[in-house]
């Protein structure tokens, strides 16, 4: 009897194992993917980081050297620190706020509006090199931006080639992505249901009360999404300082992204550039921990 | 039945095995025959491809022991396939790339010292520009064949020069001049709007390097050492200052942008009257400014005789080492390459600018006086200085400062000593790291 059960059971996780195993053969291409795609190079990274790879076979271990000239010695890393916070400090809010007024926009019944959302979308599927010339001619002197500036007589500076206007002329540019976030908003108001604002409206609630009190708080999950995925970007932005300014004036677009590119790919200091990346991931995790942290108790999650 | 398929299976792998011999037999005595290369250039397409593969076709009829797999790369494509294959061993026999690095390859020792073979082949390396040659050379090594390069010169515009009352055939020959020139050229309307400007101030036509080289400094000492801020480099930063001033840096900006947002410089246009341009500008002119009547003279310096200097980048031949008979093989590509008779093919077909100076000699390229100053030029070229701490200190370093005390968000000096300072902190960071 005892022995019956036991032979039972062993064909049962004889047929588990084999079960697993088929699983595992399923998931195989993207274990395999995974593993020499993602996981692989980001673990090399890590082990780069303490050596002074350079692209050659001769590299040596050199323990935290590498962190201690990031930490105390390499002028260009408080500079496009600096330049990055700077960035992220000012882009970040800006967009979600041109994002969520893009969203309330395009949430209205109108004709045509599915037209409207595509336009409002387009930039984000466009290649940022040509973005990046478009905005080359918006910014010049006598561009198009300084013209309009013109017209309300003010005289618009030189964005690209001053030092003091061309970090926020990436700024500034920079909202012209936010169609990506407003999907989200879309999404989020989209599912705000109408009775609420009908509640408040029988309660004598104004469009301002009800955006506040309403579309605001139940937008909240969207918003809170975008703010990490925003301060996650922007520590990373890169390719329009490349295009655009190529770090330049005076270093006033040298973001940390860009540094550790020029460091990798230019000075071939590839297990400096590891290390740096590393730090970036790191402030990021901690970043987006704190925001997690903040952000949890003034999200409204609807049961 | 069994022994019948047992026997079958023997038939058969035998035959395989013996199939696979003769095929081993047929690559090895192939490989006896012809020896097959890689050669990676930089042209994906155009005419330049076009030369190229008519000239590898040449050289395999004259070479018929040689078969040689081209392969052409765009500007972005070269790092990008050429960095990962140095360093997994798989780059081509022999390939095109950048001048100014050849020396870093050569110091990690992915690229080919050339020495032996230049000797037995008794090849004549004094034909080539020698900043090229220069640039090829590490530890008193050859490692790279100088193969083709650029320059900068000064293009004036004719007309504008006689609308002044300036003479068309004598253009500026020391700064000084061109500020005058300047004050001359600078033209407005009743208005008081730029209509045109003497000097086109672009910075990388009045780079930090080119305008110091030709006012003496040097940015390295005999023992290798940055020395970015002595008196002749201040006096350069200070003459570009009052450049800028002259020229009116509003009204350049103005028609600069004017200019570029139809898509040619304003050079081009007719809005400027001198430029430095590198020497692929006149191509350029030929194409969107047929009618312009422009002559090209050397970049001015300080005094018009001492430090004549140009700046300059390039291409060089490099070589990867497989088995001798395919080194031996590329090596005879890379001579036939920058042979006089090839390289003038590229000149002649492409206004390629070639490294060897013997191809300057044709007829035909003697006859055009464009082609003789560059030519010229070519001799005072100086291509940036190797630094194996920080290969990109000229821009990284140098131009920002400048470009601060251009801004006047520094002085000049401050931002020299600045510039001096942090060449030295990235010289200490990279032996930090790299423990000598």
């Amino acid at each position: 009897m005892n022995r019956a059960f036991a032979q039972k059971r062993k064909t049962m996780n004889q047929m588990r194992k084999q079960e697993a195993l088929c699983g595992y053969l399923f998931a195989l291409p993207w274990l395999i993917g995974l593993f020499t795609f993602t996981l692989y190079p980001i673990f090399s990274s890590l082990f780069y980081s303490f050596t002074n790879y350079n692209f050659s076979s001769t590299f040596k271990w050199i323990g935290l050297t590498n962190y201690i000239v990031l930490f105390t010695k390499d002028k260009m890393i408080p500079l496009s620190a600096y330049n990055t916070l700077y960035f992220a400090i000012f882009s970040v809010p800006l967009n979600m706020c041109v994002g969520i007024l893009i969203a309330v926009m395009m949430n209205q019944k109108i004709c045509g509006i599915r037209i409207l959302r595509t336009i409002y979308y387009l930039p984000n599927v466009v290649s940022i090199v040509a973005v990046s010339m478009l905005w080359y001619f918006i910014f010049q002197s006598n561009g198009v931006l300084n013209r309009l500036l013109g017209a309300i007589k003010i005289q618009g500076p030189n964005w690209l080639s001053d030092p003091a206007w061309a970090k926020n002329a990436l700024i500034l540019m920079n909202c012209w992505n936010a169609g990506g976030s407003m999907v989200i908003y879309l999404a989020g108001l989209q599912g705000i249901p109408r009775s609420y604002y009908e509640a408040a409206e029988v309660d004598g609630a104004g469009a301002l009360r009800k955006f506040f009190s309403i579309t605001l708080p139940l937008l909240s999950p969207s918003i809170f999404y975008n703010l990490i995925i925003g301060i996650i970007g922007a520590l990373q932005t890169f390719s329009t300082a490349l295009v655009m300014t190529d770090g330049g004036p005076v270093n006033s677009t040298t973001f940390y992204v860009l540094t550790l590119y020029r460091r990798a790919f230019e000075d071939m200091r590839m297990g400096y550039a590891s290390a740096m990346a590393w730090v970036l991931m790191v402030i990021t995790l901690l970043l987006t921990l704190v925001v997690f942290w903040i952000g949890n108790k003034k999200v409204y999650y609807e049961q | 039945m069994n022994n019948l398929g047992k026997q079958l299976k023997r038939i058969v792998s035998l035959c395989l095995a013996v199939a696979m011999l003769l095929t081993l037999c047929s690559v090895a005595l192939a490989d006896d025959e012809v020896v097959e290369i890689d050669f990676w250039h930089h042209y994906p397409s155009g005419t330049g491809a076009e030369i190229m593969t008519e000239v590898l076709n040449d050289f395999m009829a004259t070479h018929p022991n040689i078969k040689v797999n081209e392969l052409g790369l765009g500007l972005g494509e070269q790092g990008e396939k050429l960095v990962p294959a140095l360093v997994a061993g798989t780059a081509p026999d022999i390939m095109v790339y950048d001048l100014a690095t050849v020396q870093e390859r050569a110091m990690k020792g992915q690229t080919m010292c050339l020495d032996d073979y230049v000797a037995a082949s008794g090849m004549d390396t004094s034909v080539f520009f020698p900043a090229t040659l220069d640039c090829c050379t590490y530890d008193g090594k050859l490692y790279g064949l100088p193969y083709m390069t650029d320059t900068r010169v000064l293009f004036y515009n004719k007309d504008h020069f006689r609308a002044a009352g300036l003479d068309p055939e004598n253009p500026p020959k020391t700064w000084d001049e061109v500020l005058e020139y300047t004050k001359k050229l600078n033209l407005t309307d009743e208005n008081g709007e730029p209509t045109q400007v003497g000097f086109s101030t672009v910075w990388w036509e009045i780079a930090p390097w080119t305008m110091g080289w030709t006012f003496g400094a040097d940015y390295w000492d005999a023992d290798g050492n940055p020395t970015l801020d002595t008196p002749e480099m201040l006096e350069a930063l200070n003459y570009v200052k009052e450049l800028t001033a002259v020229v009116g840096e509003d009204a350049f900006q103005k028609l600069y942008d004017a200019s570029m947002a139809t898509g040619v410089s304003p050079f081009t246009n007719g809005t400027v009257s001198m430029c430095i341009q590198f020497n692929g500008y006149c191509s350029t002119l030929k194409t969107y400014a047929p009618d312009l009547d422009y002559g090209v003279a050397l970049i001015p310096t300080k005094d018009g005789v001492n430090n004549k200097s140009s700046w300059g980048a390039g291409y060089g031949l490099e070589f990867t080492y497989k088995n001798d008979a395919r080194t031996q093989a590329a090596f005879e590509l890379g001579q036939y390459l920058v042979s006089t008779e090839v390289a003038t093919k590229f000149l002649l077909g492409n206004s390629e600018y070639v490294c060897n100076m013997e191809v300057y000699e044709n007829p035909q390229i003697q006859s055009d006086p464009i082609w003789q100053v560059l030519a010229e030029s070519g001799k005072y070229t100086r291509m940036h200085h190797f630094c194996p701490e920080l290969p990109t200190w000229p821009n990284t370093i140098l131009l920002p400062e400048w470009q601060a005390a251009l801004l006047g968000t520094k002085t000049p000096e401050e931002a020299l000593a600045d510039a001096q300072t942090n060449m030295l902190q990235e010289i200490e960071n990279y032996h930090l790291i790299n423990g000598d």
